[in-house]
């Protein structure tokens, strides 16, 4: 038997689910490295660590399934991704497009649209007293702004939902649930691909600059219908879950809203912060290609190391006081969205959609408090809220 | 150590003494010089340190790589011939004496 530092903690039990920054805590006073022996997976949790791991594509790749399934060793549910579960160079091609079409540029021209939605929405609410806040604002105004940039039909869009429960509760151990939950709904994927097809999407859209980039050769037609289906699938539920998080987290810290109320332009330091303190994207995987070393622990080829991108952010070692929530912290470099040349390509839409959608809730909201229990999602996938009670109360016209 | 002067974008200049083998992007955020933002933390993913190198001459900046070439038409600042990512211009001891000027955006 191999030295190493083993634990039983299981980042797919329930437990874990509903408190994963104790577990946390506990892996990093274990030591850099450690080897959970209920799957059989290595996995860091530091900052430096996760940051090594994540950007040395060379010895810890992608081609090995964004899951903890190995595809190394056993064939993919779906044909693997081009553009998450590829290395270079082949991932730079199709990075590249999917970078240029979510570009600054191309984000300051949505602006306005996130801006009006995010306004109207909040207003319709705003005077109701008490409200669900996850389906009548956090995943209602991500399910209306997303597919609109996209250029995605109306008709059907809870299909988004669907489809991205699937493609995240790949990601850990099958369990009965998800294998239902596949058969239950196995006429969805078709119909995600029927929605990326050119002549589905709307012109002026995400989409249709994709497209665009198979008209100048730079990808195929049939790669540009897979691109806009990893965005459809990556694009969803994240910012969905994130911007409940945070709504969440705004809530409990009233001192913490009450700076935000005062200075909306604080949004989007705000949901920086929370992506830090807690957020949708709690771990990754890669697969290592050769045997290497990493902090003086020997890992062989072939194995699977999960990254807690989650923990990275409460690391006391490069985070002052990480466990502290302050929206107006100088916050540099968190790894919410990941880092390296697998960094959440749609990380800029995230952070515009999350800016315009609190800077308008701060602009008509005085207060809010939690008024009942609220859910967290405790099947496989990201981290989120299925409930958030919240009493508001808004700001004097 | 050799240092990198920042212009903003409304003149302001700030000079920062920048360790080798630090990128440009980083020492400006870590800093706190405004007008970079380095969001994506040097990923070649968000354009947002999008600088203006002013004396680029001399110097042995790394040629603009094929991602950069790529992001840089797509900033939210017009692109220019002396446009760089600030994220891929890494500190040597030969970049001593480096003028950037700041975009008036960033996103």
């Amino acid at each position: 038997m191999p030295n190493r530092i083993t634990s039983q903690i299981d980042p797919f039990s329930p437990e874990f689910r509903a408190d994963p920054y104790s577990a946390y805590a506990e892996l990093r006073s274990l030591g850099k490295v450690v080897y959970l022996e209920k799957h059989d997976i290595w996995c860091v949790h530091h900052y430096d660590t996760c940051q090594k791991v994540l950007t040395d594509y060379d010895t810890y790749s992608n081609a090995g399934g964004g899951g903890i399934r190995n595809y190394f060793k056993e064939k993919p549910w779906r044909k693997p991704s081009i553009i998450l579960e590829v290395d270079p160079p082949e991932h730079t091609r199709t990075r590249t497009v999917l970078s240029r079409a979510l570009s600054p540029k191309v984000l300051r021209q949505i602006r306005e649209r996130f801006d009006a939605d995010a306004a109207r929405m909040v207003a319709e609410v705003r005077d109701r007293g008490e409200i669900e806040a996850v389906s009548a604002l956090t995943r209602a105004y991500p399910l209306k702004v997303f597919p609109d940039s996209v250029g995605l039909a109306e008709e059907g869009r809870e299909n988004l939902l669907i489809y991205g429960t699937m493609v995240f509760g790949a990601f850990g151990p099958v369990v009965p649930w998800y294998e239902e939950y596949m058969e239950t709904h196995k006429d969805v994927p078709d119909w995600i691909v029927r929605r990326c097809q050119r002549d589905m999407l709307a012109e002026g859209g995400i989409g249709q600059i994709i497209y665009g980039a198979a008209d100048e050769g730079k990808i195929t037609e049939e790669e540009a219908m897979m691109l806009v289906r990893t965005f459809l699938s990556a694009g969803v539920d994240t910012t969905v879950d994130s911007i409940g998080l945070c709504l969440w987290a705004l809530a409990r810290h009233p001192e913490q809203y009450a700076k935000l109320r005062d200075d909306p332009t604080l949004a989007r330091n705000a949901f920086e912060e929370a992506t830090r303190w807690d957020s949708s994207s709690q771990s990754l995987f890669r697969t290592t290609l050769k045997e290497t070393e990493l902090a003086g622990q020997t890992i062989g080829a072939n194995e699977k190391v999960m990254i807690f991108i989650g923990s990275a952010g409460r690391d006391p070692e490069h985070f002052e006081d990480p466990d502290t929530f302050d929206i107006s912290r100088k916050i540099k470099g968190q790894m919410g969205y990941g880092v390296g040349i697998h960094g959440c390509v749609g990380q800029m839409f995230a952070r515009l959609e999350a800016e315009c959608f609190f800077q308008a809730f701060a602009q008509q909201i005085d207060s809010m408090a939690v008024t009942g229990p609220t859910g967290l999602r405790m099947h496989p996938g990201l981290r989120g809220l299925t409930t958030l009670p919240l009493a508001l109360t808004p700001k004097a016209a | 150590m050799p240092n990198v002067t920042f212009i903003a974008d409304d003149g302001t200049e700030t000079v920062l003494d920048v360790a080798v083998g630090t990128s440009i992007m980083e020492a400006a955020v870590m800093s706190n010089v405004d007008g970079i933002m380095g969001e994506c933390g040097g990923s070649i993913n968000c354009a947002t340190c999008h600088v203006y190198v002013q004396n680029a001459g001399g110097f042995g900046l790394p040629d603009v790589g094929e991602v950069e070439n790529e992001m840089l038409d797509a900033t939210a600042a017009e692109r220019r011939p002396e446009s760089r990512l600030s994220c891929q211009l890494i500190m040597t001891e030969a970049m001593a004496g480096l003028i950037v000027r700041l975009p008036d955006a960033q996103y």
